[in-house]
């Protein structure tokens, strides 16, 4: 049981506020998060690749002095639209989830 | 495994390497480091530094990394299209054949027609493979592919019954052509028989024009006329004294025995033609279709099991070399 499509949201989630480069992606989702959602990191470049591929997000290079280049990313109206469903999908999973949950916690409270 | 940034970048180009096209390769690795960099100068108040080797750490096993980011974005985009036009040379060769294909020198078009199949299977998996698309959009091309292909193919075949072949599937188009040719041979060797019959005034003539001189003996038989020359101009004169053309009645006969000869090779070979190609049964589309999805399921169950060697065989190299790098 999982909510499919789950770091492609969390990264279209980041990038809608504003266009960020990787790191700050995934720093982003830690601090939104609390802490909650820790990023395997080297797993973030491949996910943003496949969303740059599937032209959900665009991406530019913006060269620094002295440091390594950084490419910095935005989402697509594309992308927007498809952030959207996967919203939809993750309430209609969380309610789902969040309702099988609240009636076991009322079974077994009075067993507690 | 602590490993500084450099290590680790390293690394990851090696784990990468002939896994990514170059300009991603390198995009890729910018990225990486910009990243690891970022993570140990970006110091959040009221939090210690980071080392490069926590960095490396919490970034992943390189091989994970490159595991990942290969399958995600591709195992090189060029050669599976090198690979899926290779694999349509084989189908060409069927078409090359269907158009050459000949009653003596034939090679079996069934297996020609499995290789062709098979060869735009694998052409699909690997161009599938290079755009990412998901294995299941593959098995359902091909399933629709061959379901509305075999029932074309079936109505493209004759099938040819008897010696020399038992049984074998052949262009219906050539096969056509091919009885067609030899019923128009017969007809021809018809109309010369019949002209040779009756212009039988034209053939002083036309026996003259067509047949060399013969020497004859006193006999009037084949054979070296042999005559005391008492010098050689004397021989040119007894060549010309003593030669003759066949006659004209001689010539027609010989030319209508042959006429018949060829008449009854031609009547035979058409018959024989004819009688070989007979339209397939309805047990012979089963058959055939049968034995092509056994062929595909096979030629699934391989590419699987050749994908396996394949990655027993990348793991050992990049071992050996990972060996090498540590050496």
């Amino acid at each position: 049981m999982a909510f499919k499509g789950d770091l492609d949201a969390l990264i279209l989630g980041v990038l809608q506020s504003k266009p960020s480069h990787g790191y700050d992606i995934s720093k982003s989702i830690r601090e939104m998060s609390q802490d909650a959602l820790r990023l395997g990191e080297g797993q973030l470049y491949p996910a943003l690749h496949k969303l740059e591929h599937s032209g959900l997000i665009v991406a530019e290079w913006q060269q620094q002095t002295g440091k390594p280049a950084k490419k910095i990313y935005a989402i697509t109206e594309q992308g927007a639209a498809r952030l959207e469903s996967l919203r939809k999908e993750w309430q209609k999973f969380a309610t789902g989830v969040g309702a099988v949950l609240n009636l076991t916690l009322a079974e077994v409270k009075p067993h507690a | 495994m602590p490993r500084t940034i450099e290590q680790y970048l390293a690394e990851l180009r090696m784990h990468l390497s002939g896994r990514l096209p170059d300009k991603d390769l390198e995009g890729f690795l910018v990225e990486t480091e910009q990243h690891l960099r970022s993570s140990v100068e970006d110091v959040a108040e009221g939090q210690r530094p980071i080392s490069e080797h926590e960095a490396t750490e919490r970034f992943g096993a390189p091989q994970d990394v490159a595991r990942t980011a290969a399958r995600v974005c591709g195992s090189g985009r060029r050669y599976p299209w090198i690979l899926a036009i290779a694999a349509m040379i084989p189908f060409l060769y069927l078409v090359w054949l269907s158009i050459v294909w000949d009653q003596v020198h034939d090679t079996n078009l069934f297996a020609a027609m499995r290789l062709a199949f098979s060869a735009v299977a694998m052409g699909w998996v690997w161009y599938s493979a290079a755009t990412r698309r998901p294995y299941w959009s593959v098995v359902a091309a091909t399933g629709v592919g061959s379901m509305l292909a075999l029932p074309a193919l079936a109505s493209y075949l004759f099938v040819t019954i008897g010696p020399p072949r038992q049984q074998a599937y052949v262009p219906r188009l050539v096969a056509e052509n091919y009885v067609a040719t030899a019923n128009e041979y017969v007809a021809s060797v018809k109309i010369a028989e019949k002209a040779c019959t009756s212009v039988k005034g034209c053939f002083a003539t036309y026996a003259y024009l067509k047949t060399s001189p013969v020497i004859w003996n006193r006999l009037g038989r084949d054979g070296l006329f042999v005559v005391p020359v008492p010098y050689p101009g004397m021989m040119l004169m007894g060549k010309g004294l003593f030669t003759r053309h066949p006659s004209a009645a001689e010539f027609q006969k010989n030319e209508l025995e042959n006429f018949e000869l060829k008449s009854a090779e031609a009547k035979s070979y058409a018959e024989t033609v004819a009688s070989q190609l007979k339209e397939p049964a309805l047990g012979q589309y089963t058959a055939f279709l049968g034995a092509t999805v056994n062929f595909m399921f096979l030629y699934f169950l391989s590419l699987i099991v050749l994908n396996f060697i394949g990655i027993g065989i990348g793991n050992l190299a990049r071992t050996i070399r990972r060996g090498r790098a540590y050496a």
